[in-house]
């Protein structure tokens, strides 16, 4: 796992690297620290990380610019920041877990385990996506979105409007930001269970789900009684 | 208020008050009569008796009888009056009642001319007497000043009648000339009445304004002294005590000898209201003070030299009302707070003056404008001293959240579980460090200026806590800096804060120079750091920590400060000027 801790109070960076080493151990593959802004948006464009460890209040700058940026590329972000009355706005983003400063290992711990959650924790989940857009971060809400198509190494988000955009996250990242009513129907796709209008079976003991926009989407087998289960 | 003692003065063809305000009141019901007698054709209205005749009292025991008539002459203003001022002399009049007149009612005699005493003949019969007519100081005896008597209902016979009065003025000598005139004949009830509406008038006006004059009196001690209401206050004492001598034969025997304190009194509280009354005006609407010194000089000019006896109260009056009108058109020009109700008032005093009425309602009508005035003016100033205070409370608010903010606390908090892990001892020495910094802004929270000395401390020890948070080393050198200057709290904190902030992001050491000059008329603190600034920073002057500042400078050197900060070519540098 590569990691990276943007801290502007470098002892307190280097005790978070020190706690995230007792606690990962033989995981990490990387650990590295910023403590400016500049320098981290730099670093993360050249190296390619898993887990970005943010403090959201860097020299009195904003993090949440960057926080935008982030949480639209393809890596995890927690937040670690004494600036708590900003949290819900940050789970919002799709940040996978914010830590309230002084933090501790077993908070810290807690948060690395949430990495393999089948979705988020209620109330902490994720309301919008941020998306690039070229140069242009592109903020969308989660509603607008039809369902998430995997794409390879990224997902196409399926829109209202039938527009389709790529967005840089893998099916398995974007599980655990996601809230409970997202259902992975099939290993490609995931929908939200208020937008599917039916189950419908097909010949060769093949379903498939009909969404309220009329789209039609594959079910995976073992995902069938699951999906009856939740009433559909 | 004012107004009344306008109007009464007005009439200034008597000096006497009482007597002036009576004619005031009856002078249109007076029947002119340009014959040697006064003819009466009926009681139910009240005649001023006119044609007099006059003669000295050579022996004052003799009888009327044995006065020839050519030694009578005719009272007019041709008379050598100068001679009937002090000793005794004899009044006479003739007086023709109608023979159809029948009254059931008292007829009275007013006689309010006030010499010392005197008796009251009715055809050669003497009908009454006020003191003990005498032929020097010591043998006459003062007579009522209030003096009234009901004519005998049996001497009044239709036909002609005489009238004496044989008088004896020793003891209330004067300055002033003797005016005949003052000698009134009607229903007895009636002219009482009409004497006692002055009265009552006159206790109107001292009750009504017996409560401004208390109300602002202990404002003026309550409010920090602030002259426009003591001069306020005085004015309605100096009103209280014009009415009060008016009135005060009505509550205390009083002899006809008080005309004589009357006069001086009178003539004093003119000169006095002459001076306070624009005094209040200037104060009121602050008009440049020297003035005053020239109006006391124009008025004591006028008072001295171009007033006498008969026309004091009519000119010092004008003088007054049109200085005051003066002032008051340059506040309405100015466009003076209150201004407008104040104009409305003295319109109404020009009212009264003009037309010599009413004294006791115009009077209400000034007081109540600027009663009005004052009490609006009072309520302004409150809101502007509780903003000024909320302002105060404000700063401190920012003062405490500045420092003692829960993200400055949880992030300090922070760095001290990191030391503790890392480093117990210098964990200890974070503690206290943060401990230093909340005991000092305790102490300074609520104050508006403190020592330099400790301004610097809080200072070293901000850089200090920063130092451990930061793993930096950043310090504050002083040069310069005299201990006993005061300063207004956090400003070089808040300042040594921005410059951290923005300034040390990549850098882990840092220097603060902060260098006192002083000049003869100021002092000048230049605060410097050795931080690296971009451009984007350059707005430093005028960010959240800016306002701070100059709030803090405004509200202990209001107008004398200077602030000013800039990127300098190797860091950041911010000047406060504070002008002596």
């Amino acid at each position: 796992m590569r990691i990276l801790i943007v801290e502007d109070e470098r002892p307190t960076a280097e005790d978070i690297k020190i706690l995230v080493e007792q606690i990962l151990n033989k995981e990490i593959s990387s650990i590295h620290i910023e403590t400016t802004l500049d320098s981290a948006r730099f670093y993360l464009k050249e190296k390619p990380i898993d887990v970005l460890l943010l403090d959201l209040n860097l020299n009195a700058k904003d993090g949440f610019d960057l926080l935008k940026q982030v949480v639209s590329q393809s890596f995890y972000t927690i937040v670690i920041s004494a600036n708590i009355s900003r949290a819900i706005e940050a789970f919002e983003y799709g940040v996978l877990d914010f830590i309230p400063k002084p933090y501790n290992s077993e908070r810290l711990k807690s948060a690395f385990q949430r990495l393999k959650s089948s979705h988020a924790l209620d109330g902490h989940s994720m309301k919008y996506l941020s998306v690039k857009k070229g140069f242009e971060i592109k903020i969308i809400p989660l509603e607008e979105i039809k369902y998430f198509k995997s794409a390879n190494i990224y997902i196409e988000l399926h829109l209202q409007n039938d527009h389709t955009i790529i967005y840089d996250k893998s099916i398995k990242q974007l599980i655990p930001l996601l809230p409970s009513n997202y259902y992975r129907i099939h290993k490609s796709y995931i929908v939200d269970r208020d937008k599917i209008e039916s189950l419908q079976s097909l010949s060769g003991g093949k379903y498939r789900v009909i969404l309220k926009s009329g789209d039609c989407l594959p079910v995976s087998r073992h995902k069938i009684s699951q999906l009856k289960n939740i009433g559909v | 208020m004012f107004s009344q003692l306008i109007v009464k003065k007005i009439n200034s063809h008597s000096v006497f008050l009482f007597t002036l305000i009576l004619m005031l009141v009856i002078n249109n019901e007076i029947n002119g009569m340009e014959e040697s007698v006064t003819k009466i054709s009926s009681f139910n209205k009240s005649t001023h008796l006119i044609n007099w005749q006059i003669t000295k009292d050579t022996k004052p025991g003799q009888s009327l009888a044995a006065i020839p008539d050519s030694l009578w002459q005719l009272f007019e203003p041709a008379l050598d009056d100068a001679r009937y001022s002090v000793g005794n002399w004899l009044l006479k009049t003739n007086i023709i009642i109608n023979d159809s007149i029948s009254t059931k009612e008292a007829i009275g005699l007013f006689p309010l001319n006030l010499v010392t005493a005197y008796e009251i003949y009715w055809d050669g019969i003497k009908i009454a007497q006020n003191g003990k007519i005498g032929i020097n100081k010591t043998d006459e005896l003062a007579g009522k000043y209030n003096f009234t008597i009901a004519l005998p209902s049996n001497l009044l016979k239709g036909g002609k009648h005489t009238l004496i009065f044989r008088i004896s003025n020793h003891n209330y000598h004067s300055s002033w000339q003797w005016f005949y005139g003052d000698i009134v004949i009607g229903k007895y009830d009636s002219l009482l009445k009409k004497i006692f509406r002055l009265y009552y008038q006159a206790f109107f006006v001292t009750g009504i304004l017996f409560i401004p004059f208390l109300f602002n009196l202990f404002l003026y001690f309550a409010r920090r002294r602030k002259t426009e209401h003591l001069l306020f206050s005085i004015i309605c004492l100096i009103v209280i005590s014009d009415s009060v001598t008016m009135v005060l034969p009505t509550l205390i025997d009083t002899p006809t000898t008080f005309v004589y304190w009357q006069y001086y009194a009178y003539q004093l509280i003119t000169l006095l209201f002459t001076v306070m009354f624009p005094a209040f005006f200037i104060y009121l609407f602050s008009f440049p003070k020297k003035i005053i010194w020239f109006i006391l000089v124009v008025n004591l000019t006028i008072f001295l030299f171009f007033t006498n006896v008969s026309n004091v109260f009519n000119i010092m009056s004008l003088t007054v009302l049109s200085i005051s009108s003066l002032i008051t058109i340059w506040a309405l020009y100015k466009w003076i707070e209150e201004s407008l109700i104040i104009f409305i008032g003295l319109t109404a005093a020009w009212a009264a003056y003009y037309f010599n009425i009413a004294f006791a309602g115009l009077a209400t009508t000034m007081v109540i404008c600027t009663s009005f005035s004052i009490a609006r003016q009072f309520a302004r100033k409150e809101t502007a001293e509780k903003e000024a205070q909320l302002k105060t409370v404000r700063l401190e608010n920012e003062l405490l959240k500045k420092n003692i903010n829960p993200h400055f606390v949880l992030n300090t908090l922070t760095s001290i579980l990191v030391w503790l892990r890392k480093d117990s001892s210098s964990g200890i020495r974070l503690i206290e460090a943060l401990a230093d910094e909340f005991r000092m802004i305790n102490q300074i929270s609520v104050l508006k200026l403190i020592p330099i000395s400790q301004e610097i401390d809080l200072c070293k020890t901000h850089l200090k806590i920063m130092s451990y948070r930061k793993g930096a080393d950043y310090s504050l050198e002083t040069i310069d800096i005299d201990e006993k200057d005061a300063v207004p709290p956090m400003i070089f904190h808040t300042l040594v804060e921005n410059g951290l902030t923005h300034g040390y992001e990549n850098k882990t050491s840092g220097i603060f120079k902060l260098k006192s000059i002083k000049s003869s008329n100021a002092i000048k603190y230049i605060l410097t750091n050795d931080g690296d600034f971009n451009v984007e920073d350059t707005k430093g002057s005028t960010g959240f920590g800016a306002k701070y500042i100059r709030s803090r400078l405004e509200e202990s050197y209001p107008g004398k400060w200077d602030f000013a900060s800039n990127k300098s070519d190797h860091g950041w540098e911010s000047t406060i000027e504070i002008k002596i």
